[in-house]
């Protein structure tokens, strides 16, 4: 094959998310008329952005070579605190949740790392005890913030049409993608995910980058809580439930190995869009909701099958 | 000599130690702790789950993991709900082949693929947590055949029939594990799996079989726990995974594979059950005691993750 086709064929393969988005678009523009509205495609993204800031923390977390289950049940309970403390100050119902965010992120690292833990058992228990933590704040009832001040212009405001929580979100990803690529952090949170043995001897110190990479992923979640909680200013202990996977889903399919080392923000961010416009379609179509979680199980299993084949393939 | 054969005995059976040192103090706190109503009530609560940790403990020893297995029990609980209405006994076997079915899926797409076991069956709980609400159309069923109940309600001697069923499955499968060559097998490959396939051994068999038995005790359990109200929804099984592998693991078996015993296994439920039962005794709300069942999964992967560096160095 020439030159210019190996190229071709190597752009198709490294960004056949990309392409699959595209597809995809195109399709259910064409055979569905309520899909392909301006209207739709602003909800589209005013969908996605809580569940993107997320997995674009996740993301980090899985560079690293481990999962963080845990980001859920953090949203409920952030969730509950911000609008807790938005009930007698704004700055507290921002801060509080971003405090608490460094402080659950360090824990979490913390002990996957200094115990030498698999992240995905350590987090799975850090899922219940805030999961618990969370009822337990509000004795499981649903509270209600303060409406009518600045707060609710996070979620609500609009800036040339376009809400300002989508630009949030985009702003996160275009800072956490030159993080990663651009900086010496960026470097190591790579390398100790594609070696950590080696990546120790050449003097990173791998479980620092860990737990940097774990109070990212929690930092993402109270950044998400914020335009959550702003926008509807109601806290509900248990709106973070499954979250967790919807970002893992998303990490996965935009083609972030789970093996760690490998993987980018704008991958992420084409597997948040796909999965928005998959479910999207399928709620235009009136498939009814308890399907798309068959949809996202799939797309989950088919998503590690290709990463695995396709690393596969490379190693030899 | 003595004094040593005695720590050894103690760090073997320390589990066993703190059951009966927490229940000593139980018995002294609370008349009603030691009656034969609370000890069934503590059994009949484990049972269901109880049987899922005989197949999580066959899975860890082997060396690897099954998160679905809350998914599966609701699979097997709806099925069986669902089905009952061709007979009881129908009813009963869709639940069991729903699991079985499941599990022997998780078996073959982790041997044949090569895929982490705990990252497929991540993705298999998502997936059938999906049908489960599809199946239910996100209500909860209850059943149409009024003799379904009997499989949960029945008691001999005064013991709950889902008591009776674990403690026979306990025997079984100790006795599998221990006794069989097919229980030296899962030794073997858990201890190390490159050697016992130089050595001839079918090791993604033994594994594959191993997800199986999970899958079919998972599904039973599903089908018991919807006997017990004759009702099936999606919420059931939500927390089973942690509940489940904090037991095997708190029973002392390691994560590192290679070792432990079904017996071992029932202590970690065992501990559990008591301990839960404790927190209602003492009304302790439900949210803390969620809390407190994840500080304990994490306390006690971080207690094994250190054993087993200690045994690296050594």
């Amino acid at each position: 094959m020439s030159e210019k086709g190996n190229k071709f064929t190597n752009i198709l393969r490294d960004q056949s998310q990309l392409i699959i988005l595209i597809l995809l678009i195109v399709i259910f523009s064409i055979t569905t008329p309520s899909f392909r509205t301006t209207g739709n495609f602003v909800n589209l993204l005013k969908q996605v952005t809580v569940i993107g800031v997320i997995s674009c923390g996740m993301t980090i977390v899985v560079i690293t070579g481990c999962l963080d289950l845990s980001v859920g049940s953090v949203f409920s309970l952030l969730n509950v605190v911000s609008i807790s403390f938005q009930q007698s100050n704004n700055f507290l119902g921002i801060f509080i949740p971003l405090i608490m965010a460094v402080v659950i992120g360090f824990l979490n690292g913390f002990v996957i790392t200094k115990f030498k833990v698999n992240s995905i058992i350590a987090t799975l228990g850090s899922l219940s005890f805030y999961a618990g933590a969370a009822l337990l704040y509000t004795n499981g009832a649903i509270i209600a913030g303060v409406t009518g001040t600045w707060y609710g212009f996070i979620g609500r405001g609009k800036l040339l049409g376009i809400p300002i929580h989508v630009y949030i979100f985009f702003i996160i990803a275009i800072i956490y993608q030159i993080l990663l690529n651009n900086t010496t952090l960026g470097r190591k949170i790579k390398y100790v995910g594609t070696n950590t043995t080696a990546a120790e001897i050449a003097g990173i110190r791998s479980n620092r980058i860990r737990t940097i990479a774990f109070i990212i992923s929690s930092v993402s979640v109270a950044i998400a809580v914020l335009i959550y909680s702003s926008r509807m200013t109601t806290g509900s202990p248990v709106t973070g439930a499954g979250f967790e996977f919807d970002a893992i889903t998303a990490v996965v399919i935009g083609g972030t190995s789970l093996a760690g080392g490998k993987g980018s923000i704008f991958k992420t961010i084409i597997g948040v869009l796909l999965l928005a416009v998959i479910i999207n379609a399928l709620t235009l179509y009136n498939v009814p909701y308890a399907f798309q979680n068959i949809v996202k199980g799939f797309l989950i299993i088919i998503a590690i099958i290709i990463d695995i084949r396709v690393r596969r393939r490379i190693e030899g | 000599m003595k004094a040593e054969k005695f720590r050894n005995f103690i760090i073997e059976q320390k589990i066993l130690l703190i059951i009966i040192a927490i229940g000593i103090f139980l018995w002294i706190s609370s008349d009603y702790f030691l009656t034969f109503q609370n000890i069934t009530n503590i059994f009949q609560t484990i049972s269901f789950e109880g049987m899922i940790v005989i197949g999580m403990a066959l899975l860890i020893i082997i060396g690897e993991i099954d998160l679905s297995v809350g998914s599966i029990m609701a699979f097997g609980a709806v099925l069986s709900v669902m089905f009952q209405s061709y007979g009881v006994f129908t009813g009963i076997v869709a639940g069991i082949t729903g699991g079985i079915v499941i599990g022997l899926m998780n078996g073959l797409i982790t041997t044949k693929l090569k895929l982490p076991s705990i990252a497929v069956t991540l993705g298999t709980m998502v997936f059938l947590n999906g049908v489960v609400f599809a199946l239910t159309k996100e209500h909860t069923i209850k059943g149409t055949n009024e003799n379904f109940v009997l499989i949960s309600q029945t008691e001999l001697f005064r013991i709950p029939l889902p008591v009776i069923v674990f403690i026979i499955l306990l025997i079984i499968f100790e006795i599998i594990l221990q006794r069989s060559i097919f229980g030296r097998h899962i030794f073997a490959i858990g201890g190390n799996a490159t050697a016992s396939k130089f050595f001839g051994l079918k090791v993604d068999m033994v594994r594959i079989i191993c997800f199986t038995i999970t899958g079919f005790l998972a599904g039973l359990a599903g089908v018991m726990l919807a006997g017990k109200l004759n009702i099936a929804s999606g919420r059931i099984g939500g927390s089973t995974a942690v509940f489940v592998i904090t037991a095997v693991l708190l029973g002392g078996i390691s994560m590192e594979g290679g070792e432990g015993s079904i017996f071992k296994a029932f202590q970690g439920i065992l501990l559990l059950g008591i301990m839960n039962n404790a927190m209602v005794i003492m009304k302790i709300s439900s949210f803390i005691q969620e809390m407190i069942r994840g500080l304990l999964l994490i306390l006690i992967v971080v207690i094994d993750a250190i054993n087993i560096q200690k045994k690296r160095y050594l």
